[in-house]
């Protein structure tokens, strides 16, 4: 396989020393990393290379919910957005499904990465747990 | 292509008796195509050993990055000042500036009492592409490797062989305690991969890189490592400490020598020193 962008792999390595959950997607939209913390989060297995999802898979496996319940389509998340219009997204207090079915609130930035030049090279995602009292949605 | 050394020091030119074996010079390398012309990777002080042929109608000059020891030659090149010849200057892109303005921060006053506008070549600058661009004749292909501020590697081939050029690299610092990581996550890997010659830089050894993580300078042990992965055939080290002198590089080398059977050459660079790639013109 071909390597990596720096961009990305420079990333990568910095997801591995935070605890802040954090995922990549190369700039066609597959995911090629996700740290010990975002694993905990969603479900995905620790192992690298093991979940061979691009952003409509991995959104779809947490079915996030629209605010009027119904499920909120795939090319309206965060991750889908950003990739597609190049700008950074932030949502706040976003239900989504855990892997045992039940609900949690979530808060999630998302941002294009571009390397020099300005070519895209794929988007980078924060998320964590928001708590449904906070409503800036800010609380870690 | 001929490949020559004239300059293999880091950082900082060290020029002293103690250095004289290895050169105190910093970063330059020509290559010369068997289908003429020149190419001239960095522009540290060892570009001032780099002859005039007389012959040449352009000149190349190939920066990986913009840090002090690999453009304080340019003020010196004779090419610069030649007005029958061409002389283009490429060098990585950056948003915030061209390359001809980060340059004249160096060659203007009161750093340098020439500024660009004055040299009487017919100068032209260009921003590296990043993937692959001709120059002379020969491929070249470019990317980003693991070193503070934009930093390039430079992969050359033609006549039949290939050569890179890596003088500034940190591949362990972007794998982290992976290292050596897998060639998709490895810094470099790709313009390494499989390579006649391979110029790395090798500032450290092991103790003093634990002293300067970060810096972006490779550990020995980590340049033999990579090349392992790589499939170089033939790796010359680079970008020596200025504080190593003759007798701790011969010291160091037989160390790594006698460590472990690579399955490929290691030269210690230094000046004066040339190699052939490829088929000969």
């Amino acid at each position: 396989m071909a390597q990596e962008p720096l961009e990305l792999i420079l990333f990568r390595q910095a997801a591995e020393a935070v605890d802040t959950p954090v995922i990549l997607f190369d700039a066609k939209g597959d995911l090629v990393y996700y740290n010990e913390a975002a694993a905990t989060l969603t479900g995905l297995p620790l192992e690298d290379n093991v979940a061979h999802l691009d952003v409509v898979d991995f959104v779809t496996r947490f079915r996030p919910l629209a605010e009027d319940g119904t499920e909120m389509p795939a090319g309206e998340s965060g991750l889908a957005q950003a990739l597609r219009h190049g700008r950074p997204v932030h949502k706040s207090h976003l239900r989504v499904h855990n892997p045992d079915g039940t609900q949690r609130y979530q808060n999630s930035t998302t941002v294009p990465l571009r390397g020099a030049g300005g070519a895209p090279v794929g988007v980078v995602q924060f998320f964590w747990t928001a708590d449904p009292s906070d409503e800036d949605g800010d609380a870690p | 292509m001929k490949v020559r050394l004239h300059g293999t020091r880091g950082s900082l030119a060290s020029a002293r008796p103690e250095t004289s074996r290895y050169g105190g010079n910093t970063s330059c390398v020509s290559v010369w195509p068997s289908g003429g012309g020149l190419i001239v990777l960095d522009a540290g002080s060892g570009v001032r050993r780099l002859r005039d042929p007389g012959n040449l109608e352009r000149v190349d000059i190939l920066l990986t990055h913009l840090h002090m020891d690999h453009i304080v030659g340019l003020g010196f090149f004779w090419a610069l000042f030649r007005p029958d010849l061409e002389v283009h200057i490429w060098g990585p892109p950056s948003a915030g500036a061209d390359l001809q303005s980060r340059i004249g921060r160096y060659m203007s006053p009161p750093l340098f009492p020439v500024r660009l506008r004055d040299l009487p070549c017919r100068l032209h600058f260009h921003d590296v592409p990043r993937g692959r661009f001709e120059v002379a004749g020969v491929e070249v292909t470019a990317d980003l490797v693991c070193h503070p501020q934009p930093t390039l590697g430079f992969r050359l081939a033609a006549d039949g062989g290939v050569f890179t050029y890596m003088p500034d690299h940190e591949p362990a610092l972007a794998s982290g305690l992976r290292f050596p990581d897998t060639p998709r996550w490895t810094s470099g890997f790709d313009l390494l991969a499989g390579a006649d010659l391979a110029v790395h830089d090798a500032q450290y050894d092991d103790r003093e890189y634990e002293r300067h993580v970060g810096w972006g300078h490779s550990a020995l042990s980590h340049t033999l490592r990579l090349a392992n992965d790589a499939g170089v055939k033939h790796l010359v080290t680079f970008h020596h400490d200025p504080d190593h002198d003759d007798e701790f590089l011969d010291e160091l080398y037989a160390s790594a020598r006698a460590d472990g059977s690579w399955p490929f050459r290691i030269t210690p660079g230094s000046e004066r020193m040339a190699f052939q790639v490829g088929i000969p013109g």
